[in-house]
């Protein structure tokens, strides 16, 4: 039971989100600036909605080995993508209120991880095969 | 694309470096020197990460036909590989001291150094390997989460 509960808070992201949360911390630290938890927030939501996003998407590949973290996202896939989508349109919103520029970036981020989850070739190739 | 060998580690670092430029970025930083650098550092340890992961997960991408360094080079050539990398990070940091570009807390980044020089052997050895593997995914994804004390304390010393 205990292990199904790391299991999970695992495949949330959550532990990932705290890292980059940390990240922000250190960069704002570096520059010799005052700590803002308001970027360790924004980044803390996007990435735990982005890992999430990216543990549901690619859970085929990971189910290849078959381990605790695999079985846990299959069982809660529908608890994980609400959690999922509600982190990202946090992250979202929250860089958005900030600033424009922060929420365009925040977009470009997303599009950038969307470019790296999508198996790009297997989508040409599929529709190459239905012309 | 990240099927092909190094891509993969290359996409993710340069991904989660947006989230020192995002930093910059709010705070309109003119110091463009630390900021490359700490992008830079950030890229090479996020890179690293992922292939300790492919390190770990041998069998599913062997399973799936994906090419990655510990499956092209072998387990001790990548482990020699990412003993390097970890040093170019850590070489990073202090140029950025030394150079004045980051401040002194910047030294609580050098934790890094032994932390990543653990993982790289720890996670490969074979007991290990394959045992305890929420405590080895939560060392991998929570690197930062281990550097912030030691930055923080630092920043407060100086």
């Amino acid at each position: 039971m205990m292990n199904r509960l790391l299991a999970l808070i695992f495949s949330s992201g959550i532990i990932v989100g705290l890292s980059m949360a940390g990240l922000a911390i250190i960069t704002n630290v570096l520059l010799s600036e005052p700590v803002s938890l308001h970027l360790a927030l924004v980044w803390f939501s996007i990435t735990s909605g982005l890992y999430t996003a990216n543990r549901l998407i690619e859970g085929d590949k990971d189910a290849a080995v078959d381990n605790i973290i695999s079985s846990t996202v299959a069982t809660y896939r529908s608890l994980l993508l609400i959690f999922s989508v509600s982190m990202s349109l946090l992250g979202i919103f929250l860089a958005f209120n900030e600033k424009l520029e922060l929420g365009l970036l925040i977009v470009l981020t997303i599009l950038y991880f969307a470019l790296y989850t999508t198996d790009l070739k297997k989508i040409v190739f599929k529709k190459g095969v239905d012309v | 694309m990240k099927d092909y060998l190094g891509v993969k580690s290359l996409m993710v670092g340069i991904g989660l470096s947006f989230v020192v430029l995002y930093t910059g970025t709010y705070f309109q930083t003119i110091n463009l020197i630390a900021l490359i650098l700490l992008c830079l550092r950030t890229v090479l340890n996020e890179a690293m990460n992922t292939i300790i992961y492919d390190m770990k997960d041998l069998e599913a991408d062997r399973i799936n036909g994906v090419d990655t360094f510990p499956l092209v080079l072998g387990i001790q050539k990548t482990k020699y590989m990412l003993h390097f990398i970890n040093g170019v990070v850590a070489i990073i940091t202090l140029a950025g001291f030394f150079i004045r570009a980051f401040s002194p807390s910047c030294l609580g980044l050098l934790i890094s150094l032994p932390y990543f020089a653990f993982l790289i052997e720890y996670l490969v050895h074979e007991p290990y390997r394959k045992g305890h593997l929420l405590l080895q995914y939560t060392l991998l994804d929570g690197t930062y989460v281990v550097m912030v004390p030691f930055v923080l304390l630092l920043a407060n010393y100086f």
